[in-house]
């Protein structure tokens, strides 16, 4: 699903092959929550705070200000809409979560966006990640964590024809040139 | 190619998605074992030709350690079962000796 953050995402760098393009996004803010997800109490705050429900595993689900991404059993990834709705999450969370074991952590600057558009994006991915993403077994709302290359990433489906990849900001610079190499005129196949 | 069910996210990971663990259900020889019980702990690995119980860790995806049944010989992969169980279900057990009824688990 679309991140419909509000004011600007700053387009970092793009390349444009013939087939794809490639973006990487700033602008987006991320937190990390930790916690145990199958707690009832737990399931409630984020519920409430959020304004959506806990997605199931290997899944991402939307509300109007953020998306929720599945991580682990223990782990939540939230993209907010806007700097000020991130801080008010943030905030809320925090105090909510009180007496609860868990963690907030405001990972906007460690992690890197990226949108890969284009009817191939499909090949693109499997040129490097052993991942099923066939229509099939990887589809709207699914939210898979895996590796591109060497590098750790998570994807999931933008639209139809686009798809966001998160990596680590330390690989940012290794992870968009094997992007834009890997989508260079003429070198996508057609299997899917 | 391996691919292991992973028992906590449940996705099909590939053996490159995962970081191998070695041996399972070892059992810890901590301070007051003996000098002899603690040298095996550390060093006497099985290595078998055949069935092994083995530990994988979900490095790529959910960071979650996990428990294998695999045959070493035929790279055959009997089942998956969380970190948690401290021998192996009997779900594997069976599933390992409907296809190789002489198997012992030793
Ligand atoms: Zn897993």
């Amino acid at each position: 699903m679309m991140l419909k953050v509000t004011g600007k995402m700053i387009e970092v760098r793009k390349y444009n092959s013939k087939d794809i393009r490639i973006k990487e996004l700033g602008g987006v803010p991320m937190l990390t929550v930790r916690g145990d997800l199958s707690n009832k109490r737990f399931q409630t705050i984020i519920a409430k705070t959020c304004d959506v429900r806990i997605p199931k595993p290997l899944n991402i689900k939307s509300s109007k200000n953020l998306s929720l991404a599945w991580m682990s059993p223990d782990e939540l990834l939230i993209f907010s809409f806007s700097g000020a709705f991130h801080e008010k999450t943030q905030k809320g969370l925090d105090s909510a979560l009180k007496g609860l074991h868990s963690l907030i952590l405001d990972v906007s600057g460690a992690r890197s966006l990226f949108l890969v558009e284009g009817i191939l994006w499909r090949e693109l991915l499997a040129k490097g990640s052993p991942v099923d993403v066939r229509q099939s077994s990887f589809a709207k709302d699914a939210f898979r964590r895996t590796r591109i290359g060497q590098v750790s990433v998570a994807f999931w489906m933008a639209s139809d024809n686009s798809v966001y990849i998160i990596c680590g900001r330390s690989h940012s610079d290794f992870f968009y040139d094997w992007l834009c190499n890997a989508a260079s005129d003429g070198s996508l196949t057609k299997y899917f | 190619m391996l691919r292991f069910k992973c028992p906590v996210c449940n996705t099909v990971a590939d053996e490159t998605e995962l970081s191998p663990g070695g041996e399972a259900h070892i059992e810890r020889m901590g301070p007051g074992s003996s000098d002899d019980a603690f040298y095996k702990y550390l060093f006497e690995r099985k290595n078998p030709l055949g069935i092994h119980f083995e530990r994988w860790f979900h490095a790529y995806g959910c960071g979650k350690w996990f428990h294998a049944a695999r045959c070493t010989k035929t790279m055959e992969i009997f089942g998956t079962y969380k970190a948690q169980e401290i021998k192996p279900p009997k779900h594997i057990i069976d599933a390992i000796t409907k296809k190789r009824p002489n198997w012992k688990n030793e």
